[in-house]
């Protein structure tokens, strides 16, 4: 919960953020519609969407207005041209007749739910039509509470509760619409404090507002995580080091039973602790070890304490030495090939967190509470993890760098870098995005930072608009080996632009990089541009901090630089290449 | 109530009401309680919140609830 002093603190910063900014341009346009008065939470977005440096500019709709709003084409909403809708709706306003207890039987109510929704969704469908390249946050909140609350049993029809749970489940099946609608649920979050302390019962009969300040702050934090996470920013490795973190003591001290770890007391926080880590490994987090021990003290742990929840396998990457934790972090950066913005570390040694911190202001450093009961919550309320939702992809990925060590130790075994690569089987299938493939393209576009050719951040709105464009197309790469499937790890666009095709661009997942599926992708991109008449193809490079690793890539590649920028092959006399480790699909030209 | 109004607090007149100062509109009118409230550790009723309709009259609600401006 936030204490009352930093609700007036960010309402503050945020009006003055928004004096400083008001003849800036803006970098966000971001539409409010409500069905209560929220006209006050203006400053409290400015002060939070300030944190990632947007600028933004508010379009506030007229309260109880929202379908009309999103339903009408010529609304001043759509005029706006929105890249952020905020839906903000209350239980007892969607629902208003069965609050206001009109008489209603059980079925009269069931379809009074499904009107409500069934409006909602027509005017939602409009909007993901209308602003291809707006995101649109809904959420509903109060459906927690009963119409008739001192009737106790939640099964009772004259409670009301049966009804607002329909709601709920159907309010949430609205983000099922499009990719571009994200569910801000308020009340998982907001219940454990309890929803009064965000209303104010004058504030509504006086203005018709459901919520109080403290309210308007929690929501614009709460939506803020939630616009956070959309954008992909969050960090993908959990660094963890084992003595006082992983358990209580040092196992090189105290021996294998002295370690604090079990059931009970607080050998089950810090078990606790270990499970906050596994939830974060299942939604895609991948979990790397840097302590200082003795690697056979390590491995007993492991296998003999039978308070563990966490299993060796279960980490990507270990580092048990007596190294500089920074050196140990580097390398696993390395072996990962995660940069280090990726990484979070959690050391409960103050020490180690400031050497890190210091040397490391990349990698994000939690303070860890010295308190270990305290620790199990604090992890499961870090927000730098959040996700919308897991994709497949997060999924495999977890999977595919336990892959990755065996195909490292297939390597080492092999002779030459190409029996290496044939051996791995590989399989690529390339086709042009769809529906399928569309949201995953997004993400690469806005995750892939080393082999990325210009670093073009494309949303998923950007991505569905280009799709109906004639000039351009765009294509994803899927790759499977032996060892398994990677999923799509790249993703390319072509232009054509009279006889010449520019590939605006092309990027790989780090991951998949390094077993020439660059090239064949390329290749594949000459033979699709020769194939719908281009002359030349041009490949397009824009330097940033983290890419320069593919400056050479076109150059390398018999590419003619034009400039530092501009690379161009002359597509009349090329000959395709052949890649005889790699076998290649290509799916269906739409 | 420069904050909340958005204008220079010489541009408020002494006795300002929401007829007198145009950016007094309903909306600034709750911000102003509740930043009153923060100020002065005070709670207005709905009531109140709808009388009070003046600086003077703010200011004596506030010299009778807390002795702060008396």
């Amino acid at each position: 919960m936030l204490p009352e002093k930093d609700i007036a603190l960010r309402q503050r910063e945020g009006e003055r953020i928004a004096r400083l900014n008001a003849h800036s341009k803006e970098t966000l346009r971001v539409g409010v519609l409500s069905t209560f008065n929220v006209g006050l939470i203006e400053p409290f977005l400015h002060e939070r969407l300030s944190q990632n440096g947007e600028i933004p500019r508010f379009y506030m709709g007229p309260f109880g207005q929202v379908s009309q709003e999103l339903l009408n084409p010529e609304s001043a909403l759509h005029h706006f041209q929105p890249n952020v809708v905020i839906v903000l709706t209350a239980a007892q306003d969607l629902l208003a007749p069965i609050f206001h207890l009109e008489r209603m039987d059980d079925g009269g109510r069931r379809a009074y739910v499904e009107n409500c929704i069934s409006d909602l969704r027509s005017a939602l469908l409009v909007l993901v039509r209308e602003q291809p390249g707006a995101v649109c946050y809904l959420s509903c909140i109060n459906t927690c509470e009963a119409p008739i609350p001192n009737v106790l049993d939640p099964s009772s029809a004259l409670r009301g509760q049966r009804i607002l749970q329909q709601l709920l489940t159907e309010f949430t099946a609205l983000s099922s619409l499009s990719p571009r609608i994200v569910n801000v649920d308020w009340n998982w979050d907001t219940t454990p404090g309890g929803t009064d302390l965000y209303d104010d019962d004058r504030l509504w009969y006086l203005a018709r507002m459901r919520l109080n300040l403290r309210g308007l702050a929690q929501f614009s934090q709460l939506f803020y995580r939630h616009y956070c996470a959309y954008r992909g920013t969050s960090r993908k490795v959990l660094v963890t080091d084992l003595d006082g973190t992983l358990w209580g003591g040092v196992v090189g001290e105290a021996g294998l039973q002295g370690i604090v770890l079990g059931g009970d007391g607080i050998g089950l926080a810090f078990q606790d602790v270990q499970r906050a880590m596994l939830a974060y490994l299942e939604s895609g987090v991948l979990l790397a070890i840097c302590s200082k021990n003795n690697p056979a003290d390590v491995l007993d742990v492991f296998e003999k304490h039978s308070g563990m929840v966490l299993r060796k396998s279960h980490f990507a990457g270990t580092r048990i030495n007596w190294k500089d934790k920074t050196q140990n972090l580097r390398d696993l950066a390395d072996e990962l090939n995660v940069d280090l913005d990726s990484f979070v570390f959690i050391d409960d040694n103050p020490a180690e967190r400031d050497l890190v911190r210091t040397l490391m202001p990349e990698v994000l450093v939690p303070e860890l509470p010295v308190d270990p009961v305290q620790r199990p919550r604090f992890l499961r309320k870090l927000t730098c993890f959040d996700r919308i939702a897991v994709t497949k992809e997060d999924r495999v990925r977890v999977d595919s760098y336990g892959q990755q060590a065996q195909r490292m130790e297939l390597k080492s075994t092999s002779k030459s870098f190409e029996q290496f690569l044939a051996s791995l089987q590989q399989v690529v299938s390339i086709e042009p995005v769809h529906s399928g493939t569309v949201a995953r393209a997004a993400q690469l576009c806005q995750r892939t930072n080393q082999f990325n050719l210009t670093t073009k951040r494309y949303t998923l709105g950007d991505l569905e608009n280009f799709s109906s464009n004639k000039i351009l197309e765009l294509y994803t790469l899927r790759a499977r080996d032996r060892y398994g499937d990677n999923g799509v790890v790249g993703f390319a666009m072509l232009r054509f632009v009279g006889d010449v095709a520019e590939i605006d661009t092309l990027l790989m997942s780090c991951r998949a990089l390094g077993r020439k599926l660059e090239d064949v992708f390329l290749s594949f991109l000459a033979q699709r541009a020769r194939d719908r008449g281009a002359r030349c193809l041009e490949g397009h490079y824009q330097a940033t901090a983290k890419n320069s690793q593919a400056a050479k890539f076109y150059q390398e590649r018999s590419f003619v630089p034009e400039d530092d920028n501009v690379f161009v092959l002359d597509l009349t006399k090329y000959t395709p290449l052949t890649i005889p480790e790699v076998s290649l699909e290509v799916m269906t030209i739409a | 109530m420069s904050d909340v109004w958005g204008v220079p607090v010489s541009d408020i007149p002494d006795d300002a009401t929401p007829e007198s100062l145009a950016q007094w509109d309903s909306i600034r009118h709750l911000q102003f309680v509740m930043a009153l409230e923060a100020e002065f550790q005070v709670r207005f009723t709905a009531e109140e919140m709808v009388a009070l309709r003046s600086l003077p009259s703010f200011e004596s609600y506030l010299a009778e609830h807390t002795g702060a401006l008396s």
